[in-house]
């Protein structure tokens, strides 16, 4: 078990009213469970606002959850001191959606692959050293060397993404978040981005967590995926049995839309209470119940 | 991708548009005159700012003289003055004949150290004594008033640069952390902002001015003045910068930082402020007239630089009574210094959003 | 031969690099027929958008149009006059955009700013003009008319802002809409959505509909034709079963194998 993700909730409050009188809540994240294991990509997918990005981003601890805890390899993330966690994060790195918005444009390649170098103490190495890990991680992702004095703004947005990536590397952690990381990519280089992600997979022994609202790219990276809805995953399961039989009406809207770009009509109905646990339907199919 | 491009900063693009504008760079020479004359001031002045010569009270701009008397053409000279009284009792001054005292490049005069270091009595101009040169009139004491500009650009000039830089510091951290914290942090820095921002400017000036001790001397007052101005100059700043860093810190870069670890200072000093340069670099043009009018104005109503230390407030106060300057125009020259400085600011500042404002630049980046 | 609605024909938009210039789109000819929805698919850069701008000559400063005709309705676009073509815009071909928070200015209601263009447009009066709204409203699938009307642009998700906008574009009933990558931002199941509006507006208003996009499965599920772009020249064109059945051009073949 790579990471486990316990009872995580997490609401937002929001302030109405001229003088902010009414408060109203909205629960991004509610009660989630989620494992992922070691080599075992997992899709998380969902529409936008249904607390995906939430998610990851308390998994990062960019954001501190409500309730509920996040074991790394065996370790509570969400309590502890914060040497633990630079450890945690050193072996969890996350890839942005935007490729235009993730590279702050006024640092060249070189300081941005810079940054992605957040040593402990005692962990200080050389600036060859860590210029010969770049150009590994360029390699690895096919850039060139050339680009390290270079602008962001220079690069297309394939480019970047690669960039990106690279730079989440460079620790060579164990754990990539990908937060639609390829939907503002045009098919074609969505397809050499998904390539490079399989290649890199083998080649650093990564695991993904890759967050989508697009089914049929998920299909291509992940083996397993968990459809979240609300705040609330409704359904996880292989991705093969998501694609071949879905049991969640809101999984079934998804996947008509996504692969026939039809709309049904399946989330209208669809109500929570607190009751509901993902059960086990056979053959590790789970669905909220 | 060409590979003879050479990559551009954000700034370097910036820079070289700003080149192009005409108005722009004559503003920023200008400047740069001004500053060069400052930091030269005991070279370039042909007396220092307390010279006085009694006998040449409000004595008019000289005549510099290339014909002698017997017609033929001379190296140029200026004469000395005697006066009498006219009906009002004003002087008027007569030029004595048979006195010449030569003009020179670099006249011996008064004894003074360039940049503190250098012990020298040349200036770069200068006429022989007992005569003196005024080339833009003299005041009541007699004193050069072109000397005493320039002496006057040093305290005028620089308490703009260092009231900016301390505000702007101030300004740029507190704004920062307000914005990049949010929440109760940001509640408290900024009520503490609106705090400041409410009390009518010249009025905290003058509070605070009165705060000073008397027994100050003239360095410790310009010091005081200093950081009063930066005091009241922070705030506004704050909010803005503010403002703009909430935007940031939801930047994904700001996001991608913090994932790699990067400690919070470190994303503000690195993520968020660099963001604010174009916004802060015209600010802080826009706002160096203010700390020189704060200045003037302070030293205008006699509460800044004391006499005899010269800064163009100060001089100014000379000129508020209207019988002086009908009589003695040229006691004007500070106002038109603080005015010329005051629009080559406004004028650099303006270009510089011009050119670092992406948005009107043009760019198109692909189809 | 069906009629076409409008014709370009070797259509070339340049930019200035410094000194030189550089054709984003070389030589582009596509015409599309009456109520048909036509797909242009390429990659990012294709100069796709580019030409869709080039139709209602709204092209960003440093863009030229250097040479070619796009002929509407028999009449060449290209040498109408700044009033005239303010006329084509709004009247007779509306446009779509990507982002469709910026299409709206965030200060007016939706509803006044889609009544907006029927008062430039049209001479109905202010009751009817309403009535109207509404009526676009509804039929671009919005619930409750008379609340959306009344709302203002943030308020709306980012799926009923794109029905908004699609709303007004067809308000002055024009014959031609582009759609410039119009669900490229919008979750799938909007997507889908959208694509079916466009469908049931293609069928109910006889509108011919330029779908402007990189991806070919919405093509293949909402044109009758495709035109495939890259590098700023159509390399295929043809209805969209025999392309996507036996594509001619390596850069389709690509486009196809990665959706």
């Amino acid at each position: 078990m790579l990471l486990e993700i316990k009872n995580i909730k997490k609401s937002f409050y929001q302030k109405t009213g001229v003088f902010g009188e009414n408060r109203s809540c909205v629960k991004a994240v509610d009660n989630v469970d989620l494992v992922i294991n070691q080599g075992e990509n997992i899709g998380l997918v969902g529409e936008s606002g249904c607390g995906k990005t939430t998610l990851a981003r308390i998994v990062l601890r960019l954001l501190k959850s409500d309730s509920g805890s996040i074991l790394f390899n065996g370790v509570d993330i969400t309590k502890g001191s914060s040497a633990k966690l630079k450890h945690a994060r050193r072996n969890m790195q996350m890839v942005f959606q935007d490729p235009y918005s993730s590279l702050d444009p006024r640092f060249t390649i070189e300081n941005i692959m810079e940054e992605g170098f957040t040593l402990g103490k005692g962990e200080w190495c050389s600036k060859s050293t860590r210029r010969e890990r770049i150009f590994e991680t360029f390699a690895a992702v096919n850039l060139n060397r050339d680009i390290l004095e270079r602008y962001p703004h220079e690069f297309s947005g394939g480019e970047r993404q690669r960039i990106a990536i690279a730079r989440s590397l460079v620790l060579n952690p164990k754990l990539l978040i990908l937060d639609e990381a390829v939907s503002s990519l045009d098919v074609i280089i969505q397809k050499q981005i998904v390539d490079l992600l399989a290649d890199l997979r083998k080649r650093y022994d990564l695991t993904y967590l890759f967050i989508s609202h697009n089914l049929k790219v998920v299909q291509k990276i992940c083996q397993k995926i968990a459809v979240m809805y609300k705040g609330k995953i409704v359904e996880l399961a292989s991705a093969d049995d998501i694609f071949k039989d879905p049991l969640h009406p809101y999984t079934k809207e998804l996947l008509a839309a996504s692969v026939e770009y039809r709309s049904v009509k399946g989330s209208a109905k669809i109500e929570f209470n607190d009751e509901m646990r993902l059960v086990d339907m056979g053959r590790n199919h789970f669905l909220l119940k | 991708m060409n590979k003879q491009f050479k990559s551009k900063s954000q700034f370097a693009l910036a820079l070289s548009e700003f080149k192009r504008s005409r108005r722009g760079i004559v503003c920023l020479a200008i400047l740069g005159i001004l500053y060069f004359g400052a930091i030269f001031a005991d070279f370039i002045a042909p007396y220092t700012y307390d010279s006085e010569a009694r006998d040449y009270s409000y004595a008019s701009l000289s005549k510099v003289h290339f014909v002698d008397e017997n017609g033929r053409f001379s190296w140029p000279f200026v004469r000395e003055l005697s006066f009498n009284f006219d009906e009002y009792h004003k002087r008027t001054y007569v030029e004595k004949d048979n006195t010449k005292c030569y003009f020179h490049l670099f006249n011996k005069g008064d004894a003074y150290k360039l940049l503190g270091l250098l012990k020298t009595d040349r200036h770069l101009f200068g006429v022989d004594s007992p005569g003196r040169l005024y080339i833009m009139g003299a005041d009541v004491r007699g004193r050069d008033i072109f000397s005493r500009l320039i002496y006057g650009a040093r305290i005028s000039l620089s308490i703009g640069l260092i009231g900016v830089s301390i505000s702007f510091t101030l300004g740029l951290l507190i704004g920062g952390v307000a914005g990049y914290y949010g929440g109760k942090i940001d509640n408290i820095i900024m009520r503490l902002c609106e705090m400041f921002m409410m009390v009518p400017g010249f009025y905290l000036m003058l509070a605070l001015r009165s705060a000073v001790p008397d027994s100050f001397n003239s360095f410790q007052v310009y010091l005081a003045i200093v950081v009063i101005l930066s005091f009241i100059g922070w705030a506004s700043l704050a909010r803005i910068i503010r403002g703009m860093s909430i935007t940031l810190r939801e930047r994904e870069y700001v996001l991608a930082a913090k994932a790699a670890g990067v400690s919070d200072l470190k994303i503000i000093i690195r993520h968020i402020l660099p963001h604010t340069v174009s916004y802060s670099i015209v600010a802080i043009m826009l706002s160096i007239p203010g700390y020189i009018l704060g200045e003037a104005a302070l030293s205008l109503i006699g509460l800044g630089i004391q006499d005899p230390i010269a800064s163009w407030g100060n001089m100014l106060s000379d000129a508020m009574a209207i019988a002086h300057i009908q009589m003695h125009p040229w006691i004007l020259m500070p106002g038109f210094m603080i005015f010329l400085t005051v629009i080559c600011f406004n004028v650099v500042g303006d270009t510089l959003r011009d050119c670092l404002d992406p948005l009107l630049r043009g760019e198109v980046d692909g189809a | 031969m069906v009629p076409k609605i409008i014709k370009i024909q070797n259509l070339i938009v340049s930019v200035k690099q410094g000194e030189q210039s550089k054709n984003i789109v070389d030589k582009v000819s596509l015409s599309i027929a009456e109520n048909s929805i036509v797909g242009l698919v390429g990659g990012s850069g294709s100069g796709k958008t580019t030409i869709g701008l080039s139709i209602i000559r709204l092209l960003a400063a440093a863009l030229k149009i250097d040479g070619g005709e796009i002929l509407f309705e028999g009449y060449n676009l290209l040498t109408y006059s700044g009033s005239k073509m303010r006329e084509i815009r709004g009247k007779k071909i509306g446009m779509v955009f990507q982002e469709p928070l910026y299409a709206f200015n965030p200060v007016f209601r939706v509803g006044e700013q889609i009544n907006e263009v029927l008062r430039f447009h049209t001479r109905l009066d202010v009751n009817k003009r309403k009535a109207k709204v509404l009526e676009l409203i509804d039929m671009v699938g919005l619930p409750y008319p008379d609340k959306i009307y009344e709302n203002y642009p943030h308020q709306l998700s980012g799926g009923m802002r794109q029905r908004a906008m699609i709303a007004q574009a067809i308000a002055t009933e024009p014959k031609l809409l582009i759609a410039d990558e119009p669900t490229s931002n919008l979750d799938v199941t909007v997507q889908a959505k959208i694509i079916e509006l466009f469908q049931d507006l293609n069928k109910k208003l006889n509108l011919s509909i330029l779908l402007i996009t990189h991806d070919l499965g919405v093509v293949s599920h909402l044109c009758d034709s495709i035109a495939v772009m890259t590098n700023g020249k159509i390399v295929e064109t043809g209805k969209t079963d025999e392309v996507m059945r036996s594509p001619k051009d390596k850069y389709t073949e690509a486009l196809l194998s990665c959706s």
